[in-house]
């Protein structure tokens, strides 16, 4: 008995099958919710709002880099999905298709953003950019602030397609397949944008590496 | 497996997607400046790992709702729920007010350039209406379109002209924002064409040149190809002339913009 038991255990995580129900029954929702959505009701989309801006906020933030950025992104995101909202099939996954609406909302306003700062560089006040030398900070802190900057500005650097394609795969854990389909490109567009965007990222990131 | 991996298997294989796992698994546990190399790449992907973001309350799903209320066509969401989702006075939201914006824009900028420019007819019998919207206020608006489109272009070319090197590059986005591109700059083209500026003509007409041979290229380009549109790029300093072209534009819209100003002051 205790022998079935043990086995029991072995074969079966109770925390994994716990979130694939989770998630099962979070898809269940919001197909539900669209459905009545689509129908007038008011409450059902703002289940949708409340349940996806967090992650919708995660996401935006991680391709653009900027808070406020991506508070209007949320914003936009939402409005867009509302007004398509009769476009979603219903086989779809929600989350995905919202996912795919806040990065296109994203990617106008990178490649927008991208053009003004070309055209305005030289009014560009940089300063401020680099690592606060002078301050009360420890070196630990200075060295995670100096990884930050990094990051970000590694991020900053890719192109957008390269940018959505890493932050699907690395942070969402989107696979290639999913990534092709979120930003309407081909797999093999999708994968050489992420291997692309790795290079780009170890390129900028090597001299921290290399201390490690 | 004899040879090294290469980074693109070890990009795969980490991300869990090589369909060849045991070979890769293997391979790095025997060839050592492999291990080595695919450490160094996961020190790299932890770090961006790392990368925090600002966290949101857990209220903030309902933050977001009651900005986006107000913002909500309150026809379509029915108001029936529990006097939470309020109907507005217009029946129309916001949005549907900024897209009619956007599209009584464009037709001001069509009717403006196409009553600018389009030969007279032989014999006018067109008796002109009121006019609500006055020459200063329609320049604006076309000198405004006519910015945002030299500053599209550029993004285009940009886009390319950074494009990385080395390898195939998917150029499916820039193709579709060229072929919009592509659009409107004939029309401008044309308009320049009547009002009798040839020098605006002659940059319009090596940006359609260009656009038209980001459009019709293959979405995944060869590092030769997109060295070529580089090069051409380059060369015409295209993207220098756009950005010129665009910042006199914006300054004339200044210009008009206080001229409208001060009128109505």
């Amino acid at each position: 008995m205790i022998l079935l038991s043990c086995l029991l255990l072995f074969c079966f995580d109770p925390t994994e099958s716990g979130d694939l129900r989770l998630n099962m029954s979070m898809e269940e929702n919001d197909i539900a919710a669209v459905a009545r959505a689509r129908e007038g009701d008011g409450e059902a989309f703002r289940l949708l709002v409340e349940r996806h801006s967090r992650s919708i906020f995660r996401l935006a933030y991680r391709l653009t880099g900027s808070e406020q950025d991506s508070e209007d992104l949320v914003q936009e995101t939402f409005m867009r999905a509302f007004r398509k909202l009769n476009s979603f099939e219903q086989r779809a996954n929600f989350g995905t298709w919202l996912y795919r609406i806040a990065v296109n909302c994203s990617m106008d306003l990178i490649r927008k953003r991208r053009i003004h700062e070309q055209l305005h560089e030289e009014d560009a006040d940089c300063g401020g950019a680099g690592a606060p030398h002078n301050g009360p900070n420890s070196d630990g802190r200075i060295y995670q602030i100096e990884v930050q900057q990094r990051v970000r500005s590694a991020l900053k650097d890719l192109s957008p397609l390269e940018r959505a394609a890493f932050v699907l795969r690395h942070f969402e854990g989107m696979s290639i397949e999913e990534i092709g389909d979120a930003l309407g490109v081909r797999s093999s567009a999708a994968k050489h944008s992420i291997f692309r965007a790795v290079r780009k990222m170890r390129r900028a990131l090597e001299p921290i590496v290399s201390q490690i | 497996m004899t040879n090294h991996l290469t980074d693109e298997q070890m990009i795969l294989y980490y991300y869990g997607e090589s369909g060849e796992e045991p070979l890769v698994e293997n391979h790095l546990a025997s060839c050592g400046p492999c291990r080595s190399e695919y450490q160094n790449l996961q020190r790299s992907l932890a770090l961006v790992t790392a990368h925090s973001v600002p966290e949101r309350s857990a209220d903030y799903g309902s933050q977001v709702w009651r900005q986006l209320q107000s913002q909500l066509d309150a026809r379509r969401l029915s108001s029936d729920v529990n006097n939470e989702f309020r109907p507005r006075t217009l029946d129309v939201g916001r949005w549907t007010l900024w897209a009619w914006g956007g599209v009584f824009a464009t037709l001001v900028v069509a009717a403006f350039l196409l009553g600018r420019y389009w030969q007279q007819p032989q014999a006018p019998v067109v008796v002109e209406e009121a006019r609500p919207v006055s020459p200063q206020a329609r320049e604006q608006v076309l000198l405004s379109a006519m910015a945002d489109h030299l500053e599209e272009s550029q993004l285009v070319l940009m886009e390319i002209a950074h494009a990385p090197a080395g390898g195939e590059v998917d150029i499916a986005a820039s193709q579709s924002m060229a072929s919009e591109a592509l659009k409107a700059n004939r029309i401008y083209k044309q308009a320049a064409a009547r009002n009798g500026e040839p020098g605006l003509v002659s940059v319009l007409d090596d940006l359609e040149l260009i656009l038209l041979d980001i459009v019709h290229s293959p979405s995944t380009v060869s590092s030769a190809q997109i060295d070529e549109m580089r090069l051409r790029i380059q060369a015409q300093e295209i993207l220098f002339k756009l950005r010129v072209l665009a910042s006199h534009v914006r300054e004339r819209q200044k210009d008009v913009a206080r001229e409208l100003s001060r009128r109505s002051s």
